[in-house]
Formats: structure tokens, C-alpha cells, sequence
């Protein structure tokens, strides 16, 4: 016992003896240690021995310093430094800064303008003179120039570029596209957006100018050199003016491009936009208001700095003063464009900008005498003295408590109020922006939409991972760095306090823009409901509460998963440079990871469905691959790596920032067998319940239950069931994360794991279950169902949640084999050998099965029955080949050369040219045509009538065509395609141009008739049918619609001749003739259709039989429309065939019903679409065969001198003619021979709802000429 | 304990009074943060002597220790905008001078004190001819130490620093210095004597 106890005061005092030996030790430790070392003879014989060794060793004397290596590594230095790549690129920068500087002609008066209009106003005029005399090599602005330089503000033409790249190449790329409409938008959106933003941002640049300035005593140097306070103030303000115009420049260029085709969108609402000279005028009036704006701002800037001491709460004084600054300083730039863009006249809005615009000027005085007080106040420089010392910030509010939150914040934003508002606004923007690509989303097709929505989700949370996760890194890094993190470890911090900090710095910045960028989408959809509801675009809603919900919760899990890896990376971190290379290993291997989770469980419930020979609803499909397997892979996975990672991760903390070797970490408990149980006992229990939910939902099909009709309880007990096992996975992936950077600052184990645990709770519940959960509410009657049901999508993006948080945590800490001494940055395939190795491995691995197992099901799916699939091969077939048929007849062989005046119009709108004078004469020829285009032929030629000049130029043109379009039609082979393409509008240019034609030979006609030549009429409408019988549709449905219609105003308006004027026989026979050409029977007239009806024919048949998937897949690769198109057509055949049918064809969750479709004629199925697009396609084929039994009705009349009393009695002069059946009603035409002639009526009976569930559909057309 | 630590450890402008050097030093960051190169060459001028002394101390090569310094004054010109704290300057330029050599090290170990002898200096050992033995065993014995352990020993057996030079040259606060360096005695002796400190009890 007794040696004991001197064998542990011996080992206690070595290290005093140690320090004794090198005079190092305190006074007392000196005293113990003789007294000691005379009581102990062993310890004297280490003091002898260590004294030998010092005696002994070989000393090195260090040589001096060699001469001149101070003004040798200077020179060497300043070499070096020429030849730098990042010096040569500031260098660079600057040159262009200054050639964008040359491009505004006098920046100093353009600055000095509003200067001398805001003092002159302000009745400061005294000081005017000095105050705005710009001297060279003022010192004050030599050291403005060169903190601008080191706090990072970027020259002009970095925003130039910026803009350039970020919006102009969209914008290209968009207009290569043909999308000319969106390129616009998006150019006046981003650049109205910059217009607000951008000074904001500067100004918040020109805070945090002064801040540093402070910081780094610079304004005590400014003082000392005995400038006037307010010229010190004018020239901080000119500098902010100048800044804001050279950002100006480029955004002016951003909004010059964008507003000339914006006249062309916002033509009908913003006036003065319509003529893009005075749109472009706006820019110079936004540059002079909003100069105005940035120099009573930067008077504000400097008031709010000068007052703040230290970083302490400015006096109330200050802060109204302030906020009286800001409020009318931002009206003044609204109401200011609302004045110039009033073209009415002074209204409310310039009245109220020129009242804001007065209360400016006064504040803006009040701003600079502030100022200048606070510059000259004999206090300023003891206060600036004081201010040095780091204090804390209260503005922070409830994160006072925490330094480095309070720190973090600081630095994040000079000043957090301005900050504050400065991130609102410059957020505020790209999340309107935002808001309109999520409306863009709304006109893809339903599934690419939800898709769409989902991959911009998991976008938006991947990009917030990311961000979190090197931001927290690099901010930890470079603490430990700087070495203040052990005084920070020192300050009495609580571990929770310690971890929470680094979350909210992390997190709080992105959380914010979340919030701002949520909030304005939200005011966006409120305003306008129909982007949600998508019901004004007969959009279906895709929105619904389960989607809000999980989108949300998905964007505030991610930073947070993020914030933690990036704790966890640069825990083992030694610098920044690595810190980063870790988190990009990170990212990988979360990639990884998800992707062997999701490989994997969907391989093993393939091969499941294969081997059992089942068949999944959908739902559980998603139910299985979206969650249970990756939760119970991953918890297995996680659960065995957990150990490994804490105990690196415990080792490197500990002599990272402990630099010592304390007491262990953990507690002797925690090792051994014991730590296996702990390990694994959790995961065997993780496990365990995620089989036990894998085996319920199993069991739902295989009891015959589908997922609505199942219990609650079921629902309740697969819920509970994931979402405990999830909550134990989580506890053990997130608790050696926690314990490992908790434990530095605290021993409390035991809290960090019950955090853990209730985040993996919560995670679990909110991840895996919410689609379920928000289900169940609804079965429950709890919540209202608003949109469809949970989608696949969504559930793919929580498995893709899940596995990012999960695999975050993982592939952050690791730590699977992290060598005991690392700080040099590694390469690029060692990292991800040390990260990565064994989820890219197994992801790999897994992805090939993945692959194989999913071709093998794709093979067995894609047997189809043999019949359906040849019939649907030579449908195809003869399309592709009458396409490539009529594509081979060239626009030389057509006939297109002489109708070049026709398609000129459609040329020019395409690639956006500009106009020659011989084109522009085509055009004003063809505007004449345009103009005739809609209304009543009536009341054209009313209109003709009045406006001589305008017939005639319309009759030049029309005459300069006929020639060649007779000609053309002498050619079989011509045919003019209309093409879809996407004019102004909405509209399609080919299809313009056509009716263009056929309105003005209809018109021509009837003119003629007018005049009495009755021949030349007939002739011209006979020609009109022939034309319009050679356009032909290229692509669906739609296109096929447009051609009737122009084919139904040939007919209307031949009919309209036959019913007022008596013909004679032979004129009746070539009518016939004419009609008979193209068509003889109604059966004949869908087998003449073109491909599009009969295709539709087979898409209609495909339908029934339940195959519209595979139909689907085929139009697309067959067709390349845009998605407005596709999506309307989708609705013909969803919507306007099934309309038993409900809308969620995919939904995982939703009820379907799938009735029988009527079982009418393809025909008579799509007239009712007809009518929507256009009113005269309805009747198109009872015009058509009305036109021909009223040629023979009359044809019998001269035969027979009266009306047949029935149309039976009707001769007919030509073969396969019967019974005049109408192909609308699939009867009988309606006849009834009346005193004074007859009267035919076509009854179109529709048995089914059309698509607008609320339209009067079921009435018949009439169509009835008396005589 | 951890109060004497966390005061070591504070970071130089949080101490109440500022040397007049210190001054003199964030004097000279800040010129430099404006592009001043005389600032420079004085900045060189106030601090080489310690820089060089830490230098030469871990890599023990004169050419090698030179290049070193020039590459840290680089790092130091191109980077100094970010020092936020120009009372740190002389921390913050050890600091890097450490973490250069560790890498110069990392690709190519220090010298032996044979190399060192060739390279012209010479170490300065009591007598050869009577202490060949012992020194031979001592070389041994160091050469069985981990290299923390080596390098601390090294800093302070050989290169003589004090334990502050030492502190701020391996970026360990003082007391972890003198935990560390009795720790490695320990080791030392164990690895000399074969049983070490057991044998002594």
C-alpha cells in the first residue's frame, strides 16, 4: 500500500519535475519537488538521468538569420505576386471595371446631381461648395478603393458578367428554343428584380465598408489627417453613388434586352412599355431615382455606424431616423417609376411619389447633418477606441447568450437590421422568379409536373445540404485555426449552447431565405389562386396538403442534416482547405448511399414480385421502395459504423483541441461487450420492427386489402412501427455525432443521446410516415382532401430525404477509415477511397443488380399482347412514313415559292429578324389579311367597305396569290403542313396564315356574288374547298382541328352561296365533284383523315384495352411538342374518353374507377373537343355531308321540280351515295320539306360529359337553310 | 488548472495590455492590408528572427528553412486582408511558418544530425569519443519515441526553445507543453533503460 501511494505521488509530480528541470515550474511546484526529490531516491534517479540526457544531447545552435533576407523575400514576394493567377485576375477585373467606367460618360456629375438637388432642396447650401468638390488622391477615397478591394466588393464587370452568365445564357437558351415568350419573361423578371436588389445590396456592401473601416481603425487615421467632417461624409456618400452606378450599368444592359420584347407580353396592361424607345427611356429615370435613393442612404449608412458604438444598440433616435430614411427612400423608387410609367398623367401614384420624393430630401439632410455630428463629436475617437473590443451584439435577441452565434451573425451581416432587410429584398426577387418557374412547371404535363415539382424540391434541399454543411466546416476550421476555439471551449459553454450555436449559424441564414422565398411563393399563389388551383388553364391541381407538407418539412430537414455533417467533417478536419475536400467526399457518399439504399430495396422487392408472382398496387410499391427497406438498410448499415466513426471522431477532438490526453471520453462503460450490446441490440430492434412494417404492408394485398380500405389501425400500427425503428436508427447515427462534438464543452451524455433520439424520432415520423399520416387524417375526416392523392414522386423524394439525412450524418463523420494524423489535404480518389469506399462499392454493386433486375422486369412488363402490339407497329409505321413522304417533297416542288408572301409572316416571327423593304410591303399586304381574319364575312366586307384603302391593298395581295395558288393546286403533291409552333400568344403561326387564305378567298367570293358574277364566286369557293382540303396537319389531334376548322369555313361559306342563289345543274354537279373528291362517305371521310384521327382512332382503342401508359410513351418519342400541347392533348384522351373516370391515374393512394368508355364513334368522341378550340370545327363533317345532300336536294328539285318529301326519295348521281347519315348523331340527318324549301337539321347528341364538366353539352346543333 | 489555461490561451488583442512590439505589428498588418510593400520588408524585418528560429528548429536546413520563410511571407502578403485581428499577427505568422514545415517534412524528413553536420552546422555535443555509447543509445532511444513525442524532445532538448516558443510553435497551449514534454521524458527514459520508471519504484 505504502509503495502505492509513493509510486502515485512520484507519477504525480513528474510533470513537475519535468518543468523543474527546465526552469519552467512555479514557485510552489519548485518547493514540492525538492522536497520530494530529498525523500526519493528512484525520482532522484530520473532527475539524474534527464539531466544526463539534457547534458548529453547534441544542442544545436541555430545559425542567424541570413542577411538581407528581409528585402531578398520582399522583392521575391512582390515577383511572386505578379505572377499570381488571383493577383493577375483582380488586375484583370479591374481593367474591365474601368473600361466599364469610360462607358458612363461623367460618373462624378451623374453623382453630383442628385447631391446638388438634395442640398439645394434641403436649404444646405452653404456647405455645397466644399462638400461636393471631388479632389485627386483624396486620401479618404484612396482608402474607401482599397476596402472595397478587401471586403470583397466586386468590380463592375464581375456583376456584368454575372449577369451575363446567370441570366443571359437562360435567356439565349430559351429564345434558341423557340420559347420567346418565356425568354422575355424571364428577362423582365430578373431584370426588374435587379433593379430593386441590387442596390440593396450595395448599400449593405457600403455598411459593411464602414463597419471594417471602424473595426480596423481606419476612421481614427481618417480623422487624423484633418479633413472636414463633412467632406469625410460626402465623400463616403459620392463613393456609395458611384459604386451604385457602375452596378447600375449592367443591369440597365439586363433590362434593355429584356424590355423590348416585353412590349410584346406586357403590351395590354404597362403602357408606356408598348414602345420599346420609351420602355428603354425608363432605365436612365430608374438610374437618376435610384441615385438619389443610394445617396440618402449612404448618409443613413453612415448615421446608423457613426451612432451604433460598438456594436451596441443605436439609440432610439438613431434607429427612427433610420427607419425614416428607409420607409419613403423605397417608396420614392416605386412611386418614382410609377410616375414615369404613368403615361395618364399625374394620378395617385405620382402624387405620392413626389410627396415621398420631398420627405426625402429632408430626411436625407437630417441624414448627413447626423452624420456629420457623429463625425466631429469630440467623443468619436475615444468611442471608436472602445468599440475595438469584441462585444456582443444584441440585436441578435434570444442568441445573445451564445458568442459564436452572436459572432457568426455579426460577421455574416454588418449590421444585422439593414442586413436583415438588404437579404429580404435581395431573396425577395428570385423568389417571385421562383415563383414563376413553379407556374412554368404548372403548364408541363401532370406527371413531368409532379416530377418536375419534386426533383426542385429535393434541388432546392440538396443545394441547402450542401450549403450547411460547408458552411458550418469552413466556419469550425477556421476557429480552430485561429486558435479561438479553445478560448471559446473555455468560455463556460454548455455543450448544448456549443452544438446548437453551429446549427443556427448554419442554419439561420437558410432558414431565412427558406422562409422568404416559402412566404413569397405563398403571396404569389394567393394572388393568384389559379397558379395552385390551375383551373384557369384547365391545369389540374397537383398541390395538395400532403405535398405542402412534405415540401416543407423536407427543406427544413436538409440544412439541419446538413449543419450536422458539416460539425462532423470538420471535426476531423485540420483546415479549411481540407474541411472542404471532406465535404465534397460527403456529398458523394450520401449520393452513394441513397443510392444503395433505393437500389437495394427496390431489387429486393422486384425479385420479390417475381419470385411470389404478386401484383403491387402502386401504393405499395412506394410504401416499400420509398421507406421501410432504406430505413432498415440503413439502420443495419449505420448502426455497424456508428462505433468506428465516434471513437475516431472522440480521438481526434481530443488532441485536436484538447492537445492534451484528459480523462477518456466516454466512460469505461460504454466499452467492451457492453458497447457491442448497445450497438447492437438497437439495430436488431431497428430491424426487427422495420420487417415487422415490411411484413404488413406485404400483407395488405396479399389479404385483398387495398390501402384505403385498410384499417386505421393497420395504418397506425405500420406508422408507430416505422417510425420507432426509424427513431432508433436515428439515435444511433446521430449519437456518436452529438457525444463526439458535445463532449469537448461537457460530460453529459445522456442529453446529447435524448436529443438524438428525438430528432431521429421526429425524423422518422415526419420522413417515412407523413404521406400516410396526412392520408389517415384524411380517412379520418380530420383534414379536407384538397388535390389528389400522395404521388409516387413524393414518396421517391422522402426516400431520397431520408437517405440524405441519414447518409449525411454517415458519410460526414467519415471516420470508416480515418488514418490518426491527417491534415494535409489528400487527393481527390484518396478521399473518396477514405469516405467513400464502401458505399460507392456496394452502391455500385447494387446499382448493377438494380439495372439487371429492372431490364428483366421492363422485358416481362413490355409483353404486351402480340396483335396489339403489330397493329400499334404499322400504325406507326404508316405515320413515320407519310411523314418522311411529305417532308421529302421540298418547298421548291410544293409549290411554297409562289406562296412565299403566305409563309413570309410565319418566317420572320421565327427567327425574330428584321424586316426588308420588300418584306415589310408582304407584310402590310398580309396585315390587311390578317385583319379580315375574324369576325363575320358580313361584317368584313361592311368594314372593307368603309376603309377603301385597306380593301385594296388586301385585293393587291390576294390577287398576287391566286395565280400561284392555282397553279400549286394543279400539283397532287402539294400539301401545306401545318406545323405546330408556338407564335405570340399562344397562337400558331401556320395555322393564321391558312385561315388568312381561306377568310380572304371566302370574302373574295362573296364580293364577287355582290357583284353578280355568280361564276366567278363559285369558282373561287370551289377553289377555297380544294385548298383547304390540301392542308394537312402535322402532328395529334390538334392540328387536325385546325385544318377543319379552316376546311369548315370553306364549306360554311359554299353553303352559304348554294342557299342563296338558285345553281344550275351542272354548277350543282361540280360542287359535288369537288365535295366528292376529297370525301365520299363518312367512313371514307375518317379513313381520309390524316394520320392524327386515324391515330387517334388507335389511341382511343388502346384506352379501352387499358394500354394509354405504353400509347403515351410511344407519342413521345415519336413527337417533339411543347408541353402546353402535350398536356392538352393528354386531356383529350384522359378526360374527354373516360370521363367515368377519376383524375388520379397514378395516384398511389387515390380510388380508381375506371368505367367503360361510350361506345361511340371516334368521331363523334372528339367533336366536343372540337368545339373548344374552335367553334367552327364542330361541324365539320355535317357541314361537309349537309353541303353535298343539300347539292342533291337541290339537284332533285330541278329534276323533279320539287323537294323528295323524305331523303330517301333523293337521286343520287353518284355511286356509294345512300342515305345522308349523319356522322355527329351516327342517324339520320333531320329532314322536314317545309312550304317555302326544306329544313336539315344535324342533331348532335353527346351521351357523355365532355371535359368542362359544367358545360351545356347535350343540346343539338341545327343547321337548317329555308327556301 | 483550466483558468491558468484558458488565460494562456486568450487571444492576443483580448489581453489587457498591448506591448509596444504588438502594436508595432498591427501597425504594420494594416499598411499592409492596403498594399504597402515597405510595410512588408518591415513586417519581415520585426519578425524573422522568431520565425526563423521555429523554421530552422523543425527543419534544421538552413536552404530549406530560407524557402520556407519566403513561401509563409507570400502566404502571409496574399492573405493578410484576412486577419481579422491584427493583434495576432505574430501567432498567426507562426502558425503558418508550422503547418509549412510540417508539410516540407511530410515529403521529406528533417535532417539527421549527421546531415546536419555536413551541412555546416555543427552540433555541438560535449565529447565524442567519450559519449559515442551513450549517445548512440540515445539516438535509439529517440528514434523509438512516436513522433509527437520526438518532435517536443527535439524542440526542446536540442533547439533549446522555451516553453512558450515551443507552445506556439507546435500550436499547443503551455501547459499541454509541459504534459506533453514530461510525458515524452517518460517515454524516453522507458525506451533508455528498457523498463523505465518501473524499475526505478
Amino acid at each position: 500500500m505504502k509503495t502505492f501511494n509513493v509510486a502515485n505521488e512520484c507519477e504525480r509530480l513528474f510533470e513537475a519535475l519535468s518543468a523543474w528541470i527546465d526552469g519552467e515550474a512555479t514557485r510552489e511546484e519548485a518547493r514540492e519537488v525538492q522536497a520530494h526529490l530529498e525523500g526519493c531516491a528512484a525520482c532522484r534517479e530520473v532527475r539524474d538521468a534527464l539531466c544526463s540526457l539534457a547534458g548529453s544531447a547534441p544542442t544545436v545552435p541555430i545559425p542567424e538569420v541570413p542577411s538581407g533576407f528581409a528585402a531578398r523575400t520582399r522583392k521575391l514576394v512582390e515577383e511572386r505576386s505578379e505572377r499570381a493567377w488571383d493577383v493577375r485576375a483582380k488586375r484583370l477585373a479591374g481593367r474591365l471595371g474601368g473600361w466599364l467606367d469610360r462607358l458612363i460618360p461623367a460618373p462624378q456629375g451623374l453623382a453630383k446631381g442628385p447631391l446638388l438637388a438634395l442640398q439645394g432642396a434641403a436649404g444646405v447650401l452653404d456647405q455645397v461648395a466644399e462638400g461636393l468638390e471631388p479632389r485627386e488622391a483624396d486620401p479618404v477615397s484612396a482608402l474607401l478603393a482599397t476596402r472595397t478591394e478587401r471586403s470583397g466588393a466586386r468590380p463592375p464587370s464581375f456583376w456584368f458578367f454575372l449577369a451575363l452568365t446567370t441570366y443571359g445564357v437562360p435567356a439565349a437558351l430559351l429564345a434558341l428554343m423557340d420559347e420567346m415568350n418565356l425568354a422575355a419573361g424571364f428577362l423582365v423578371w430578373v431584370g426588374m428584380g435587379l433593379l430593386v436588389a441590387l442596390p440593396w445590396y450595395h448599400f449593405r456592401m457600403d455598411v459593411a465598408v464602414l463597419v471594417s473601416m471602424r473595426r480596423g481603425r481606419c476612421l481614427e487615421e481618417i480623422l487624423g489627417t484633418g479633413l472636414e467632417p463633412f467632406r469625410i461624409v460626402d465623400t463616403l456618400a459620392w463613393f456609395g453613388l458611384r459604386s451604385l452606378l457602375r452596378v447600375g450599368l449592367p443591369v440597365g444592359l439586363v433590362l434593355l434586352a429584356g424590355t423590348p420584347m416585353a412590349s410584346h407580353l406586357m403590351g395590354s396592361w404597362w403602357a408606356p412599355l408598348r414602345d420599346p424607345l420609351q420602355a428603354a427611356m425608363l432605365v436612365p429615370v430608374w438610374l437618376l431615382l435610384v441615385g438619389v435613393f443610394f445617396s440618402v442612404g449612404s448618409y443613413a449608412a453612415q448615421a446608423m455606424v457613426l451612432f451604433s458604438r460598438g456594436g451596441e444598440r443605436p439609440s432610439p433616435a438613431t434607429l427612427a431616423v433610420a427607419l425614416a430614411l428607409f420607409v419613403p427612400a423605397a417608396s420614392l423608387v416605386g412611386s418614382g417609376m410609377g410616375v414615369a410609367l404613368d403615361a395618364e398623367g399625374p394620378g395617385l401614384l405620382s402624387a405620392l411619389g413626389w410627396t415621398f420624393a420631398a420627405s426625402l430630401l429632408w430626411v436625407g439632410w437630417l441624414g448627413r447633418r447626423l452624420s456629420i455630428w457623429g463625425m466631429g463629436h469630440p467623443d468619436a475617437l475615444e468611442r471608436w477606441n472602445r468599440s475595438s473590443a469584441p462585444r456582443r451584439n444584441r440585436w441578435v435577441g434570444p442568441w445573445n447568450d451564445n458568442p459564436i452565434v452572436v459572432r457568426e451573425v455579426t460577421r455574416l451581416s454588418a449590421a444585422i437590421p439593414l442586413g436583415v432587410l438588404g437579404l429580404l429584398v435581395v431573396r425577395a426577387i428570385p423568389a417571385v422568379v421562383q415563383a414563376q418557374a413553379f407556374w412554368f412547371l404548372c403548364v408541363l404535363p401532370e406527371e413531368s409536373r409532379t416530377l418536375a415539382f419534386w426533383m426542385a424540391v429535393a434541388g432546392i434541399g440538396w443545394y441547402a445540404w450542401l450549403r450547411a454543411s460547408s458552411r458550418t466546416s469552413a466556419a469550425l476550421a477556421q476557429e480552430s485555426e485561429g486558435q479561438t476555439l479553445e478560448p471559446l471551449i473555455q468560455s463556460g459553454l454548455t455543450r448544448q449552447d456549443f452544438v446548437s450555436g453551429w446549427i443556427q449559424v448554419a442554419c439561420a441564414p437558410l432558414y431565412l431565405e427558406l422562409a422568404l422565398t416559402g412566404g413569397l411563393v405563398l403571396m404569389v399563389a394567393l394572388s393568384f389562386p389559379e397558379v395552385l388551383s390551375g383551373d384557369a388553364h384547365g391545369i389540374p391541381r397537383t398541390l395538395d396538403l400532403g405535398s405542402a407538407f412534405l415540401a416543407l418539412l423536407a427543406l427544413a430537414a436538409m440544412p439541419l442534416a446538413g449543419a450536422w455533417t458539416g460539425l462532423a467533417v470538420s471535426a476531423v478536419s485540420a483546415n479549411r482547405r481540407e474541411a472542404w475536400g471532406r465535404n465534397v467526399g460527403a456529398a458523394f457518399s450520401s449520393l452513394m448511399v441513397w443510392i444503395v439504399a433505393w437500389g437495394l430495396s427496390t431489387t429486393l422487392l422486384t425479385v420479390l414480385t417475381l419470385v411470389l408472382g404478386l401484383e403491387f398496387e402502386p401504393s405499395v410499391w412506394v410504401a416499400l421502395s420509398g421507406s421501410v427497406l432504406p430505413a432498415g438498410v440503413l439502420g443495419l448499415t449505420v448502426a455497424g459504423l456508428s462505433a468506428r466513426a465516434r471513437t475516431r471522431a472522440e480521438n481526434h477532438l481530443r488532441t485536436r483541441w484538447e492537445g492534451s490526453d484528459p480523462e477518456p471520453l466516454s466512460s469505461p462503460s460504454w466499452r467492451g461487450g457492453r458497447r457491442r450490446a448497445l450497438i447492437l441490440g438497437p439495430a436488431a430492434l431497428a430491424s426487427v420492427l422495420a420487417l415487422g412494417r415490411f411484413l404488413v404492408v406485404l400483407a395488405l394485398p396479399v389479404a385483398d386489402l387495398t390501402m384505403t380500405g385498410a384499417s386505421p389501425a393497420v395504418w397506425l400500427f405500420s406508422s408507430v412501427a416505422g417510425a420507432l425503428a426509424l427513431a432508433v436508427v436515428g439515435w444511433w447515427v446521430l449519437r456518436p455525432t452529438l457525444i463526439a462534438l458535445a463532449d469537448h464543452v461537457g460530460r453529459s451524455v445522456i442529453l446529447s443521446a435524448v436529443l438524438a433520439g428525438l430528432f431521429g424520432a421526429v425524423a422518422g415520423i415526419l420522413l417515412v410516415d407523413l404521406p400516410l399520416m396526412v392520408r389517415l387524417l384524411v380517412e379520418f375526416g380530420l383534414v379536407e382532401q384538397v388535390g389528389g392523392s400522395v404521388s409516387m414522386g413524393e414518396v421517391w423524394t422522402w426516400g431520397l430525404v431520408l437517405g440524405f439525412v441519414l447518409a449525411a450524418t454517415l458519410a460526414g463523420l467519415g471516420l470508416q477509415n480515418l488514418p490518426a494524423e491527417e491534415q494535409e489535404p489528400m487527393s481527390f480518389r484518396a478521399r473518396l477511397h477514405q469516405v467513400g469506399a464502401v458505399p460507392l462499392g456496394a452502391s455500385l454493386l447494387f446499382l448493377v443488380l438494380w439495372l439487371v433486375v429492372g431490364a428483366y422486369l421492363g422485358w416481362r412488363t413490355s409483353e404486351i399482347p402480340e396483335q396489339d402490339l403489330v397493329q400499334t407497329r404499322e400504325i406507326l409505321a404508316r405515320a413515320v412514313e407519310r411523314e418522311h413522304r411529305r417532308d421529302a417533297v421540298g418547298a421548291e416542288q410544293n409549290g411554297f415559292t409562289p406562296l412565299e408572301p403566305v409563309f413570309m409572316r410565319r418566317a420572320l416571327e421565327r427567327r425574330q429578324v428584321g424586316l426588308s423593304r420588300r418584306h415589310q410591303e408582304l407584310l402590310d399586304g398580309f396585315q390587311a389579311f390578317s385583319w379580315i381574319n375574324g369576325g363575320d364575312p358580313q361584317e368584313v366586307l361592311e368594314a372593307l367597305r368603309a376603309n377603301p384603302d385597306l380593301a385594296d391593298r388586301s385585293a393587291t395581295r390576294l390577287d398576287a396569290v391566286l395565280p400561284a395558288l392555282r397553279q400549286a393546286l394543279t400539283r397532287p403533291e402539294f400539301v401545306v403542313p401545318i406545323r405546330w409552333s408556338e407564335g405570340p400568344n399562344g397562337a400558331v403561326p401556320d395555322f393564321i396564315l391558312a385561315r388568312t387564305l381561306t377568310r380572304g378567298l371566302a370574302t373574295r367570293a362573296r364580293m364577287l356574288e355582290e357583284e353578280g358574277d355568280l361564276a366567278g364566286a363559285l369558282e373561287l369557293h370551289l377553289l377555297n374547298l380544294r385548298w383547304s382540303d390540301r392542308l394537312a396537319g402535322h402532328g395529334p389531334l390538334i392540328t387536325a382541328m385546325i385544318t377543319h376548322s379552316l376546311t369548315a369555313i370553306a364549306e360554311e361559306s359554299i353553303l352559304g352561296f348554294v342557299e342563296r342563289n338558285r345553281l344550275t345543274e351542272p354548277e350543282l354537279l361540280r360542287v359535288l365533284q369537288a365535295v366528292e373528291e376529297g370525301r365520299s362517305t363518312p367512313q371514307a371521310h375518317l379513313d381520309s383523315l390524316d394520320d392524327e384521327f386515324s391515330y387517334a382512332m388507335r389511341v382511343f382503342d388502346g384506352i379501352r384495352a387499358g394500354r394509354i401508359e405504353e400509347l403515351n410513351e410511344e407519342w413521345k418519342a415519336m413527337l417533339v411538342l411543347p408541353g402546353s400541347y402535350w398536356d392538352r392533348e393528354r386531356q383529350i384522351y384522359t378526360q374527354a374518353f373516360l370521363p367515368g373516370r377519376q383524375s388520379t391515374v397514378s395516384g398511389a393512394l387515390g380510388t380508381v374507377i375506371v368505367q367503360e368508355p361510350p361506345a361511340l364513334s371516334v368521331a363523334s368522341a372528339l367533336v366536343p373537343f372540337f368545339e373548344r378550340a374552335n367553334y367552327q370545327a364542330c361541324l365539320a363533317f355535317s357541314r361537309h355531308l349537309a353541303l353535298r345532300a343539300v347539292c342533291l336536294l337541290e339537284l332533285h328539285r330541278l329534276r323533279t321540280g320539287s323537294y323528295p318529301a323524305t331523303l330517301a326519295e333523293v337521286w343520287s348521281p353518284l355511286p356509294g351515295w345512300g342515305q345522308a347519315q349523319d356522322p355527329l348523331s351516327g342517324g339520320d340527318f333531320l329532314y322536314r320539306r317545309t312550304a317555302r324549301g326544306f329544313e336539315l337539321r344535324s342533331l348532335v347528341s353527346l351521351k357523355f360529359r365532355p371535359f368542362d364538366q359544367e358545360g351545356d353539352r347535350t343540346e343539338g346543333h341545327l343547321w337548317f337553310p329555308t327556301r | 488548472m483550466i483558468q491558468e489555461k484558458s488565460t494562456t490561451l486568450l487571444s492576443a488583442s483580448d489581453q489587457a495590455e498591448v506591448s509596444p512590439r504588438r502594436e508595432l505589428l498591427a501597425r504594420l498588418v494594416r499598411r499592409m492590408q492596403d498594399g504597402d510593400g515597405q510595410a512588408l520588408e518591415c513586417f519581415i524585418q520585426e519578425t524573422q528572427q522568431v520565425a526563423w528560429r521555429l523554421a530552422f528548429s523543425l527543419l534544421r536546413d538552413r536552404h530549406r528553412a530560407e524557402d520556407c520563410l519566403q513561401d509563409v511571407y507570400f502566404s502571409v502578403y496574399r492573405s493578410v486582408h484576412q486577419l481579422r485581428d491584427p493583434y495576432a499577427a505574430q501567432t498567426w505568422l507562426l502558425r503558418i511558418v508550422t503547418h509549412r514545415c510540417r508539410r516540407l517534412l511530410r515529403s521529406r524528413p528533417a535532417a539527421s544530425l549527421e546531415e546536419l553536420a555536413e551541412s555546416g552546422v555543427e552540433p555541438a555535443a560535449p565529447d565524442p569519443t567519450e559519449k559515442t555509447r551513450e549517445r548512440l543509445g540515445m539516438e535509439q532511444a529517440l528514434a523509438r519515441l512516436g513522433p509527437q513525442d520526438r518532435e517536443v524532445l527535439t524542440l526542446r532538448e536540442m533547439m533549446q526553445l522555451s516553453y512558450e516558443e515551443i507552445a506556439q510553435g507546435l500550436q499547443i497551449p503551455l501547459g499541454t507543453v509541459r504534459s506533453r514534454l514530461a510525458k515524452a521524458r517518460q517515454r524516453f527514459v522507458q525506451a533508455l533503460t528498457g523498463k523505465g520508471r518501473e524499475g526505478s519504484r
